[in-house]
């Protein structure tokens, strides 16, 4: 069940007389007509909640030689609350767009056409977005010289220097023993 | 007129007041459908006054009154035909509060007017 198929749901039970309708659902399948005597109310009434609870899945129908019969989705209703509550939500995975585009946009303005480093972002937040773009370059699991990495890193900044030091001090290469290393995150 | 302005303002109060009853008891879809009801009467009660205001003669003001009962809901029956053909029970329902008051709207002309 998705987060909006969850407030669907929720909005469609928070009603009285839906939860009458399906209380009565609960004990058997009924027709309009019945549930209309039953709970007092127009058989029209009772169509157009019906029609909601469908809706939301609450409720099925089907066809009974004269009249049509509504039964109670017993299996939406054995789920438990934790369970809709552990779905994912789609919000995560609007902000999970969200961020890779702005993440495009930090890149896009920050490297120039031949790829090159334009500057060196003041931001912290940029500047992660652009170390984890020049970390890359570096083979996951290789040894590199420092030499080796400067003249990598140089093919995008002058700064290698920088740029090398913030590249271990943000965690996106380890140095041991005169030799860099790429962090696998 | 007057006693069919103050029969219509009544069934507005009391759609109101059943709609505020409905909504305390969390029933805001059957509160919704009295509303509607309650708007049906409100658009008459104007309608009255618009007669009222166009001229002074009781039969001219009847006849626009009739002639608006004729057309306001044909738009309605319209609304109504397509719901039923799609099966769109929410829509249909509505429009079935909508002509059900245009039928006690109609019922309380033909009493006061014959």
């Amino acid at each position: 069940m998705t987060e909006q198929e969850a407030v669907a749901l929720f909005k469609c039970l928070a009603d009285r007389t839906r939860l009458q309708i399906l209380h009565t659902l609960a004990r058997e399948d009924a027709y309009v007509e019945l549930l209309s005597e039953r709970l007092g109310m127009a058989p029209s009434t009772i169509s157009f909640h019906l029609k909601k609870l469908a809706d939301v899945g609450a409720v099925s129908s089907s066809k009974s030689q004269y009249y049509t019969m509504y039964t109670l989705n017993r299996e939406l209703f054995d789920k438990t609350m934790l369970s809709i509550l552990q779905q994912e939500s789609d919000d995560a995975a609007v902000q999970d767009e969200r961020e890779r585009q702005w993440r495009e946009k930090v890149l896009r303005s920050f490297f120039d056409e031949d790829g090159r480093l334009r500057t060196i972002p003041a931001q912290r937040k940029k500047r992660l977005i652009v170390l984890e773009r020049l970390a890359e370059e570096f083979e996951p699991g290789r040894d590199y010289s420092e030499r080796e990495v400067n003249l990598i890193i140089a093919n995008y900044h002058d700064d290698f220097c920088t740029l090398r030091r913030d590249l271990v001090d943000e965690c996106f290469m380890r140095r041991e023993d005169g030799q860099y290393r790429r962090v696998v995150r | 007129m007057d006693k069919l302005m103050k029969v219509l303002e009544a069934k507005v109060a009391e759609a109101a007041q059943s709609a505020a009853a409905l909504a305390a008891e969390d029933r805001r879809d059957d509160a919704n459908l009295e509303k509607i009801r309650g708007n049906v009467y409100g658009i008459f009660v104007s309608v009255l006054q618009a007669a009222q205001k166009q001229s002074s003669d009781e039969a001219a003001q009847r006849a626009f009154f009739e002639n608006n009962l004729e057309r306001i809901p044909s738009g309605w029956r319209i609304a109504r035909q397509k719901a039923e053909e799609r099966g769109d029970t929410v829509r249909l329902v509505q429009e079935d509060v909508k002509l059900a008051a245009i039928d006690e709207v109609w019922q309380a002309s033909r009493e006061l007017w014959g």
